[in-house]
């Protein structure tokens, strides 16, 4: 058994989510709803402010501009995109697991269900955090499917919905304001929570 | 302190990745054989990033019988590399022209490199005679600074966010707007006076002003040997195995310096086969070396030492010999806290990945500013960024800034590819057009994407993007409209920015 670590720490206005102080090292998240990959962000920026850094993996178009209202720390933050293969995604993703604390990963449809299982063993191994996120509903053209993400055996669930977007009108002012909803749940965590948020502020922006 | 600047030759080719993109190669593999003949005069040259070398001219310069047969050797030589890469075929068929270069002799990287650029528009090789640089300097706009730094390396190196060109220009903004409009005016100005306007800069842009080069010399004992160099106990064929050497070396050199609180700006590194074959080649940084880049420089080093000479045996010896360095001025220890086990690792698998598919593989955000989000960060292959000594600078949500996107910033941003082509409707069902002064000819209310139909729910904009309006070629003419959609058959809603550009519009970003 690998010794334990301390959980990856998440934002205070998230600790009322993930109760174990953090997302507990080792874990694989599977991040859904039209928020995903916000959430996915704000879960984990605050560990990026302490040293960890963020492998997004597959999300050629991530906006860097959400990634720092988010609070994470740019200077950790890196994009990869491997081969599509299932295997070669795996073997890419897995060497990234060796260096990664944190890794949000949009797999490609062709992943196996057994080719995920290998890199959710390294993720244990290893004691990192896999957040797995369904864009798919974004990018409508994409190769990404929601099937994909399924490949995982997910200790945690996160469904992140929008429940209010604030601000805009017929023809009127912008987006000042996105609520979402936050509910996780999952094998991990029999008793679900839930909490809604502005989840471009969760973080602060200033290193302390 | 009047020190006596280095007579320089540097060799710029100014769109140099470019090039090697419009080829499908690397900056560095592509620029390797432009290196390769001019050291076929030169013994040693330095070598800052892909498209510029720089030597100093007393031997070579002696040897060719003069600085201008110097400049015309090295001219020649290139030209008839770049001819034989045409000629060969690795570059015939790409239609890819042959790429500029200038070539600049003068005291001082600073001078010498102005005389790079000014040998460009003419074409020739430009000598600056012996002690006329710092009168050419005196006339020099000050703007000529964010064309130099590359070859001069980042003014006030040591500042945080003094790295990029953007910042370049925000100093030589500042000194126009303070009146100083060429190297001479910030010549009249005292040392003193600079550093307490502008801090570091000041200090480097009083040295550069009056002809010196930006570090003045430093005579301190090099690291131990022991320190510096390896020897491997049989000859090593691997090239992980050798560079796991060089990290350690390079860790152990860099930290050593670091102890004693300096820099190494020029390293030299040698590496030895068992059957006495060497590499040699100096490398320059302005701001200094960390012990990932100059694992990464060696890793340069030695595949095309591989590649071009093939070495008949494996390497048995490896040295890193520190020329020239600087004191610190406390950059990347005292602002990080040092170099973390965390960092360490996060490089190696990023090294170990950009092995397995290409360094464009990995990609590290930078940020560059704008208005369009698209354009916020610039995506850097990750061989042109030195992750040790990233600084980021303090990240301001632009919300200010007129036509910007204001917060909350989408989560998803695309380019315009093809494939980003929706159909933004009106209530009449036709496609909603603006007028030039930004009028919409119909309210939006229906979108398709794919195979997907969304009915609009509100709407914001539509914004001008006008940017680049100066550069007829790459001026955006376009708007932009902020859309809360709802999925056809679902309760789902969704948020996105359409950008009509050329009368069609594309999905530009997307909350996700």
């Amino acid at each position: 058994m690998p010794a334990v670590r301390a959980p990856l720490p998440v934002a205070s206005s998230l600790l009322s989510l993930f109760t174990d102080g953090g997302v507990v090292r080792g874990r694989t998240v599977a991040c859904t709803g039209d928020a995903a990959l916000s959430a996915a962000l704000a879960v984990s920026a605050a560990a990026t402010r302490v040293g960890s850094w963020l492998a997004v993996v597959g999300v050629p178009h991530l906006g860097v501009g959400a990634a720092v209202e988010a609070g994470v720390a740019i200077e950790r933050l890196i994009l990869a995109q491997p081969p599509s293969a299932s295997r070669e995604w795996v073997t890419t993703v897995a060497a990234l697991v060796e260096g990664f604390d944190v890794l949000i990963v949009a797999p490609p449809a062709s992943l196996t269900g057994h080719d995920a299982r290998r890199l959710q063993s390294r993720i244990v191994a290893r004691q990192s955090v896999l957040l797995v996120v369904d864009v798919s509903g974004a990018l409508p053209t994409s190769r990404t499917s929601g099937n994909a993400s399924r490949a995982f055996v997910a200790d945690l669930d996160v469904q992140a919905n929008t429940v209010s977007w604030a601000g805009i009108e017929r023809g009127g002012s912008h987006i000042t304001q996105r609520l979402v909803q936050l509910r996780v749940g999952g094998r991990r965590c029999p008793v679900p929570r839930e909490a809604t948020l502005d989840l471009s502020c969760v973080t602060s922006q200033r290193v302390s | 302190m009047r020190d006596q600047p280095t007579r320089v030759v540097v060799v710029q080719f100014p769109h140099w990745s470019a090039y090697a993109d419009a080829l499908g190669c690397s900056a560095r593999s592509a620029f390797e054989p432009v290196v390769r003949a001019v050291v076929a005069h030169v013994p040693l040259v330095e070598v800052t990033a892909p498209g510029i070398i720089v030597f100093a001219t007393r031997g070579p310069s002696r040897h060719a019988g003069g600085d201008d047969a110097l400049a015309a050797l090295v001219r020649a030589a290139i030209q008839r590399q770049l001819g034989a890469a045409h000629d060969t075929g690795a570059v015939h068929g790409t239609g890819t022209a042959r790429p500029r270069f200038g070539i600049g002799i003068a005291d001082g990287r600073l001078a010498a490199a102005i005389a790079a650029q000014h040998s460009l528009h003419t074409g020739t090789p430009h000598v600056v005679a012996p002690g006329a640089s710092r009168n050419v300097l005196s006339d020099t706009p000050v703007h000529a600074l964010v064309q130099c730094v590359e070859v001069i390396g980042a003014v006030g190196a040591g500042v945080p966010g003094a790295d990029d060109v953007a910042s370049y220009r925000e100093v030589v903004s500042l000194l126009q707007r303070l009146g100083l409009y060429r190297f001479g005016d910030v010549a009249t100005l005292s040392e003193a006076d600079l550093i307490a306007r502008l801090g570091a800069f000041g200090r480097d842009l009083f040295r550069l002003a009056h002809g010196m080069d930006r570090h003045p010399p430093l005579t301190v004992a090099p690291p131990p040997d022991r320190v510096c160099s390896h020897q491997f106990d049989s000859p090593v064929e691997s090239r992980d195995a050798v560079l796991a050497i060089v990290d350690q070396l390079a860790t152990a050199v860099v930290g050593h310096l670091v102890a004693h609180g300096l820099s190494v700006v020029r390293l030299h590194v040698s590496l030895e086969s068992d059957h006495g074959e060497r590499s040699e080649r100096m490398w320059y940084r302005a701001d200094g070396w960390s012990a990932g880049a100059i694992v990464e420089s060696v890793r340069w080093q030695l595949d095309a030492w591989v590649q071009h000479d093939a070495p008949t045996s494996g390497v048995v010896g490896v040295r890193l010999s520190p020329e020239q360095m600087v004191v610190d001025v406390g950059r990347q220890a005292s602002l990080w806290g040092g170099e973390r086990d965390g960092d360490r690792h996060a490089q190696r698998a990023i090294r170990r990945v950009v092995d397995m598919h290409g360094a464009e593989s990995v990609t590290i955000p930078t940020w560059r500013g704008g208005r369009d989000p698209a354009r916020w960060f610039e995506f850097v292959r990750s061989d042109a960024v030195d992750l040790e000594r990233r600084v980021v600078r303090e990240v301001a949500m632009p919300v200010t800034w007129r036509g910007s996107l204001p917060s909350p910033a989408p989560s998803l941003v695309f380019d315009a590819a093809p494939d980003a082509h929706i159909d933004v409707h009106g209530t009449d069902g036709r496609s909603v057009g603006v007028t030039s002064r930004h009028a919409m000819s119909d309210e939006p209310a229906v979108v398709r994407m794919g195979s997907a139909t969304y009915d609009v729910l509100a709407w914001a904009g539509p914004w001008p993007v006008e940017e680049r309006w100066w550069d007829a070629q790459r001026a955006r003419r376009a708007v932009r409209l902020q859309l809360l959609l709802r999925e056809r058959g679902t309760e789902q809603t969704r948020a996105m920015i359409a950008v009509l550009e050329h009368h069609v519009w594309r999905r530009a970003a997307w909350y996700a």
